[in-house]
């Protein structure tokens, strides 16, 4: 699932290679559309030239299109996505300067590389300009501070902020660009006095123009957020899992582990904090049961190999944890049958231990396991093995992947 | 020339991301609600208490608008059920044929043979859904014996998740980690 | 040689393609795309090694003497991976040669220092605004975030409302 660098699905040690991949495509692309002239970009403002806001609004539109399907299809989780923050005046003052900016240089920054590049002396200036803007501001920045922090509204839609619904105001700016397309070219061919013979022979742009709204209007139809997660379990299954005994694995597999300080298992401990802080099961994590979805968890799931036990005070808690990693697609998950209260109240609590003297191989090699491991709790070995096994599993931490200061 | 390619490779990706879309709401599992959401609802976790039930069974309060669900198998139900108790065996719960019933505007009271069953069907149910599901807490047994045959007070408000000691006292003094 | 170079690419071929770009920068690292990024961290980062005790002073450059070396990001290996493309482009199609462009009615002297008069603005603009056309603008509005959008608005709707008092520059 995408983003792939920060899910860790590509290793971030190749961030920077792929930096420079798509840097590559993005300088090929904009120099192909024409952006390395400073003319043709300052034709958006009088008219002669639209190319920019042609190539702009077709970027931002299709890209937003393919975000907005593909978070729907759960192949992009917009939580990873660095959302550009709203701190409101000094977004709008610094689109003002660079409104100025644009209309005296003819470039905005990445065009300016792109026409530096390929020749523009006027683009190289243009850069020196820009180191030289950069400098001014960090040597001013005491004094521009309190507004580039100002009204800091978080990192908010223009859908929210608007008071509308995504899928409507995707629709509205899908149409809004496609009419500006309409409307600019007949601008553009009456300032330039375009022959009607160049007019007629223009490509058609329906196709592509029809299957964006369509596909614009197909999203207004579906839901809003989609319940079902790709890769979930179906609730049948759930049920079935829930009446076969292979998902319990009882207190005396969960001892002997615990005894012969195997570490094979998983120990997942669903009860609240105050109760694991006080007491737990050697090696034992603490996860409850609404934590169990959380982003942070997955490699435990996903990538130990080991069986992973959910365990409570008794079973009801561990089911809903079960139930939550199972649905969530998650294998090797069991519950230890019983919980706290059967495991102590078989080992504890006398009248469960069978008589040692019946002539039954079974009930006495029981009763002798069940004695030993009763020996070994109270000779304290659960709080030694604690102390030793305790780092065993850390909950990773939440991996920073939004950068503080974004910028372009 | 570039007229086409344009059209071809908006037209490709267009049908990829429709295709996968259609997949999509065809393979999906008609869960009404998010593992998240579920999970929110259910850690509101015992949603009933004995004195509650002790007042639905005795027919005080809102009687009318309960139904008591048994999940345990039919021949258990047979030799004994609270009164008035529908019998859905918990395996066929999400069964075609008992889509009626539980299809209601009622507070369906769930209960098994053992307490994480019921909640269980409380989780299952939740996610497909339904908002009206509450599981009881202990088992049938528990509840027969504490409710039905003389309201026990001390277990007015009990449930199986309780710790029924406080287990580190199983743990030496002064060994204990923490 | 004018003749041979090639025609600009379909303006809405270059936008889908500048569109798929950007939705790759999206799924492979989480952000968009931007430039004006990069100048900042090459600017800082030669204050940082020029001037260290100015940079230790300042609120500014302060923020970046801790952190990671701000050479290789993400966002400085986006501006290289630019260059090279750029350079690759201009190559293939025939246009890489030195010159100024300028409107009919300038010389190439006012020409110059209005770009270095621009440059300056849309660094300094950059900044406010978090970002340039691409940075805070295009992937604004691909995220449709409230601050990009405002950003766009503001530049586009600026360059409007005084492209007729510079209209000499262009036209």
């Amino acid at each position: 699932m995408a983003p792939l660098i920060p899910h860790g699905i590509i290793n971030p040690e190749l961030t920077l290679f792929f930096a420079l991949i798509v840097g590559i495509g993005f300088g090929y692309v904009l120099e192909q559309a024409g952006f390395s002239s400073a003319k043709k970009l300052a034709g958006v403002f009088y008219g002669y030239d639209f190319v920019v806001l042609r190539v702009f609004f077709t970027a931002g539109i299709t890209a937003m299109t393919g975000l907005l399907f593909f978070n729907y299809l759960g192949w992009v989780d917009m939580t990873m996505v660095f959302i550009n923050p709203t701190f409101l005046y000094s977004a709008i003052t610094g689109g003002v300067i660079m409104g100025f900016g644009f209309i005296m240089g003819g470039y905005c920054p990445g065009t300016s590389i792109v026409a530096a590049v390929t020749g523009k002396i006027d683009a190289m200036l243009f850069i020196i300009g820009m180191f030289a803007g950069i400098f001014l501001f960090g040597h001013f920045y005491d004094l521009f501070e309190p507004l580039y922090n100002s009204h800091f509204l978080g990192n908010i839609f223009v859908y929210d902020s608007l008071g509308m619904s995504r899928s409507w105001f995707a629709l509205i700016l899908v149409i809004t660009a496609l009419l500006a397309f309409a409307i600019t070219q007949l601008i553009e061919d009456k300032i330039n006095k375009t022959s009607p013979e160049k007019i007629r022979t223009r490509p058609s742009y329906v196709l592509p123009a029809m299957l964006l709204i369509v596909s614009m209007i197909v999203f207004l139809f579906l839901p809003a957020e989609r319940k079902s997660r790709p890769g979930e379990r179906a609730p049948d299954v759930l049920l079935a899992e829930i009446h076969d005994e292979k998902t319990y694995v009882s207190t005396h597999r969960v001892i002997h582990e615990i005894k012969n300080g195997h570490n094979n298992l998983v120990l997942i401990d669903v009860r609240d904090k105050a109760e694991y802080d006080r007491f737990t099961l050697p090696g034992a994590v603490s996860i409850r049961p609404d934590a169990i979805p959380d982003r942070q968890w997955r490699p435990l799931f996903k990538k130990d190999q080991r069986d992973k036990v959910f365990f409570g005070n008794g079973n009801s808690k561990a089911v809903m944890a079960y139930l939550a990693a199972s649905r969530a697609g998650y294998e090797r998950i069991y519950l230890m049958d019983g919980g706290l209260n059967a495991m102590f109240g078989e080992l504890f609590a006398d009248e469960h231990i069978p008589d040692t003297t019946a002539y039954d191989l079974q009930n006495r090699s029981t009763a002798r396991f069940l004695n030993s491991a009763r020996q070994f709790f109270l000779e304290g070995g659960v709080a030694a093995k604690q102390e030793e096994e305790k780092p065993r599993i850390q909950a990773p931490e939440e991996s920073e992947v939004i950068p503080v200061i974004g910028g372009c | 020339m570039n007229n086409q390619i344009l059209n071809t490779s908006s037209t490709l990706l267009f049908s990829v991301i429709m295709l996968a879309v259609i997949f999509s709401l065809l393979t999906t599992n008609n869960y009404r609600q998010s593992n998240r959401q579920v999970l929110e609802q259910s850690t509101e976790y015992p949603s009933l208490s004995y004195v509650d039930l002790y007042q639905i069974l005795r027919g005080e309060g809102m009687t009318d608008n309960v139904v008591l669900i048994d999940l345990r198998p039919a021949e258990d139900f047979k030799k004994s059920h609270l009164p008035n108790a529908i019998n859905i065996p918990s395996e066929e719960l999400l069964n075609r044929k008992h889509r009626r019933t539980l299809r209601t505007k009622k507070n369906l009271l769930l209960y098994a043979g053992s307490e994480h069953i019921a909640v269980a069907a409380q989780t299952i149910l939740l996610a497909k859904g339904m908002d009206n599901v509450k599981a009881i807490p202990g088992n049938h047994h528990g509840i027969k014996e504490h409710i039905l045959d003389g309201f026990d007070p001390s277990r007015a408000y009990f449930h199986e998740d309780k710790a029924r000691w406080d287990h580190q006292r199983f743990m030496p003094l002064g060994t204990v980690a923490r | 040689m004018q003749s041979s170079q090639k025609n600009y690419m379909n303006p809405y071929l270059a936008g889908f393609l500048l569109g798929m770009v950007l939705l790759a920068s999206f799924m492979i690292s989480g952000r968009g795309l931007g430039a004006s990024g990069a100048a900042r961290n090459v600017a800082v980062s030669a204050v940082i090694s020029a001037m260290p005790e100015y940079a230790e002073q300042s609120t500014f450059y302060g923020r970046f003497l801790n952190g990671e070396n701000p050479m290789a990001s993400w966002l400085v290996l986006l501006g290289i991976g630019m260059i090279l493309g750029a350079f690759l482009s201009g190559a293939l199609s025939n246009r890489l040669r030195l010159k100024t462009d300028h409107g009919p009615r300038i010389s190439t002297r006012v020409r110059l220092l209005f770009a270095t008069a621009g440059g300056l603005l849309f660094g300094l603009g950059a900044q406010f605004g978090r970002g340039c056309t691409s940075g805070s603008a295009l992937s604004g509005m691909a995220v449709l975030s409230t601050g990009g959008m405002l950003t766009m608005m503001a530049i586009f709707g600026t360059g409007y409302l005084i492209a007729y008092f510079f209209r000499k520059l262009w036209t």
